[in-house]
């Protein structure tokens, strides 16, 4: 079976990993919960499509009363094809609008699909979009989602264009979006096309998270286009946004859960990603000098990293000590390097290792990827995996033994005798099987608990293993006898070979923080502005910065990253 | 309302994934069974069908019973079930004796649909291996199935069974580095190939169909699948509410 991001396989070698950390630090869930976005995270990646290839994007129906209710289309050109983007813009009262994903009404919901829009069709969706999780699409429909209205910024931006005002940056700063997802979904959810069809169909969108990306790329415009149609409907006299302003609005985001599963239920695929960072790192810290214009481009965006993260607002607490210490601790990096220019970038690296905490040691490895692109972007098209897990049958149990105590050390080395050890299980809940955590030795349910604890499962089969009187024995012989290992067997057995895998935490611990798992995946799809509203569910922001629909065609140079407040 | 539903084959994969879970929690490789219905389902062998019926009778597990003869044979006894629990392990242990020693014969009994093992025999490619199995279905007549190591999908036939196999009940799952090797030393099985084949290309179309247009089933039978899947649902309370962060 394949999944996302399914397109060609890389090399998985522990060999090109970069030199100044081990596996095992990298994929540390405490280092992943500090990723931030880089060159070739999925949204980068579109825009990069976008502006490049010179897609096509016009609102072909704009169909909304003067609230902003109704109906809107946008037709996608790939070169090769043609897309529909159909919205569907709705009334909702304050007290129904929610982020949790057992909400059942929303703002906004909309779908991304190919084929004709023949009023039939239309009638179907109109039927059924709005519906979402309860409803049904066709099988040319590639991603279904949702979005509300940012209570804060929506209305406020409204009346300023309709007074003729442009709104002020310090207030939208604080959310930095008018509009926020709830969900995006893809992959043959509802009835909608399946990523291998979509391979093999749709081939311009066959990269991860593309045309979910894609989707967000539109509603953000759909976003400010709405504010722009409403607030000239209360007076005709408002002026539009400006291009700058609407550049600096992203889409917001809510996450929570229901994202973190993927990452533990495709290690192939996470290897893969992860790997091909690192490699970037590597080619990165192999180079033996440091050009001065390349310094040049460190400081620079060193200093806009440091204005960025000095722009969020966040009330939460960690986050905010985070951003603090990585703004400081950069600062400090940046002094350090003006009375000690290094020779290479290895020592910048190595410098950052030891003097700063991993927060910032992720920005600085951030700033290196956004400096040296042209290495990173190279590695573009090595992001698939295909996603099979072979059992090797004939493998003996002595040498599965060996195999664990080398690869999966981690897991053997926690500690899973405290009562807290194994305290959280994961599920799902009848309430739109939203996944949730319960206490294994308070709440009922851990029976039906998510397979997700892959140390521990782990841990449980090498001491089964040690109990085999018969070290020789094959894999098949054992797993006849004992079947219910074998999928973790097979997974040992392939992530062997995909050093990058496997998380190393115990994510059955009480104390596990699922946020980290949430950073880790967002970073790749190249969200920013973290604003954690607890350990388990963040809201976030996409695309702020980037080029707007209109700018396609115009000149790209790739570096909306660090999104900071635009000089109006 | 339709009396069908279309879903993508993905949709039917989770599905079947937590309709296995909801089975056998985690005793079981459920990602691999599910894989086993849906392989038969998109290639047009009723896997679905096969699962419903069955599904009662999977929830009741009997360990299988393993043996060798001197000749290094193997002979499995299915205590009386499904065989779709049970063909990930068999395969298992017939690609590891066929990478062993060049060819492995296993000899399977008192099991239930047996027509299971052309998916775990599909498999045998991935490890390099061509196979056969053939199974009964009347007195005097079976199917055979024939995996190409170079082949993405196996070929059907139904056959008329060679005179010294009829009233033969038991599955036989051969597999080997050639195919010729088994072909040398069961030439009957393959002399006796008689009409309805259903060759690879036509299996893979199928596939390619429900790849485009969704898979299509009734709704009683989606229904039915989702009430298993429900199964690993937890209920939901206010306190696990404050699980997913409310």
């Amino acid at each position: 079976m394949q999944s996302q991001g399914a397109v060609s396989s890389v090399p998985q070698a522990s060999a090109s990993m970069a030199p100044h950390r081990s596996i095992d630090e990298v994929m540390k869930l405490e280092r992943l919960g500090t990723l931030y976005p880089y060159p070739l995270s999925f949204m980068r990646c579109l825009v990069r499509r976008l502006m490049t290839e010179n897609w096509s994007i016009h609102r072909i129906k704009f169909d909304l009363d003067e609230n902003g209710f109704g109906e809107a289309v946008y037709e996608i050109n790939s070169g090769e094809r043609i897309f529909n983007f159909v919205v569907f813009s709705h009334y909702l009262s304050p007290e129904e609008r929610s982020d949790r994903v057992i909400a059942e009404k929303w703002d906004m919901t909309a779908t991304l699909c190919a084929g004709d829009l023949t009023e039939a069709r239309l009638n179907r969706l109109r039927a059924n979009v709005p519906l979402q999780e309860a409803g049904r699409v066709d099988p040319e429909c590639i991603v279904l989602t949702r979005a509300n209205k940012s209570g804060r910024n929506f209305n406020y931006v409204v009346d300023c264009l309709a007074n003729g005002n442009q709104p002020d940056l310090s207030v939208i700063a604080k959310v930095g979006y008018l509009f926020r997802t709830t969900a995006v979904y893809g992959s043959g959810k509802f009835g909608m096309a399946d990523w291998e069809k979509v391979c093999l169909r749709y081939p311009e969108l066959a990269r991860p998270f593309m045309a979910e990306m894609l989707a967000c790329f539109l509603i953000r415009d759909f976003s400010v286009e709405l504010t722009d149609w409403v607030a000239a409907q209360k007076n005709p006299k408002a002026i539009r946004l400006s291009d700058e302003i609407k550049r600096y609005f992203g889409i917001g985001n809510a996450t929570g859960l229901g994202m973190a599963p993927y990452l533990i239920n495709h290690p192939k695929l996470i290897s893969n990603w992860i790997h091909v960072r690192e490699l970037a790192l590597d080619r990165i810290c192999r180079l033996p000098t440091i050009e001065p214009g390349a310094l040049q481009a460190f400081y620079e965006i060193a200093h806009k990293a440091i204005q960025h993260l000095d722009e969020i607002e966040t009330d939460n607490i960690d986050q905010n000590a985070l951003n603090e210490t990585a703004r400081r601790e950069t600062s400090s990096v940046l002094e350090h390097l003006k009375h000690n220019p290094p020779g290479n970038w290895s020592e910048i690296i190595l410098y950052a290792a030891t003097q700063c905490e991993c927060e910032t040691q992720e920005l600085i490895n951030a700033i290196l990827l956004e400096v040296h692109k042209d290495l990173v972007l190279a590695l573009e098209e090595e992001f698939g995996s295909d996603e099979t897990y072979v059992l090797q049958p004939n493998m003996t149990l002595q040498t599965l033994i060996k195999l664990i105590e080398e690869k999966y050390d981690w897991a053997l080395a926690e500690d899973y005798s405290g009562e807290h050890c194994l305290d959280t299980f994961w599920y799902r809940s009848e309430e739109k099987m939203e996944p949730r955590l319960g206490r294994r030795s308070k709440e009922p349910g851990s029976e039906k608990e998510m397979f997700l604890g892959i140390g521990w499962k782990v841990k449980c089969l090498y001491d089964k293993l040690a109990d085999q009187e018969d070290p020789s024995l094959s894999v098949a012989r054992f797993l006849f006898a004992h079947p219910k290992f074998r999928y973790i067997t097979r997974r040992v057995q392939t992530m062997a070979q995909s050093p990058c895998g496997e998380i190393r935490a115990n994510l059955l611990d009480a104390d596990v923080l699922p946020i980290q798992l949430l950073r880790c995946k967002l970073s790749f799809f190249g969200v920013g502005k973290f604003d954690p509203k607890s350990r388990l569910w963040v809201r976030n922001t996409m695309f702020q910065g980037a080029p707007l629909i209109s700018d396609i065609g115009s000149e790209f140079r790739d570096d909306w990253f660090f999104p900071i407040k635009p000089q109006v | 309302m339709s009396d069908t539903i279309t879903i993508s084959l993905n949709e039917f994969r989770a599905l079947m994934r937590k309709a296995f879970e909801g089975i056998y929690a985690h005793g079981h490789d459920f990602n691999a069974l599910s894989d086993h219905v849906m392989w038969l389902e998109y290639h047009g062998l009723n896997g679905l069908d096969l699962f419903l019926k069955s599904c009662a009778g999977l929830e009741d597990w009997q360990n299988p019973v393993l043996s060798q003869n001197e000749s290094g044979d193997l002979t499995i006894d299915g205590q009386g079930q499904c065989i779709l629990a049970l063909t990930d392990i068999i395969c298992d242990v017939a690609v590891d004796q066929a990478l062993k020693t060049q060819m492995s014969i296993v000899h399977i009994s008192n099991i239930l649909n047996p027509e299971v093992i052309v998916s775990g025999l599909s498999r045998c490619r991935v490890y390099g291996l061509s196979g056969t199995a053939w199974w009964p279905g009347g007195e005097d007549w079976g199917h055979i199935a024939v995996q190409e190591s170079d082949s993405q999908t196996p070929y059907l036939c139904r056959i008329s069974l060679p005179d010294r196999f009829v009233g033969y009940d038991k599955t036989t799952l051969i597999l080997a580095k050639d195919l010729s090797d088994i072909e040398k030393r069961f030439p009957e099985w393959f002399a006796f190939r008689e009409g309805h084949t259903v060759p690879a290309n036509e299996i893979n179309k199928t596939y390619l169909n429900h790849l485009d247009n969704g898979f299509v089933l009734s709704q009683a039978k989606y229904k039915l699948l989702n009430k298993l899947a429900d199964r690993i649902l937890v209920e939901a309370t206010e306190e696990s509410r404050r699980g997913a962060g409310a």
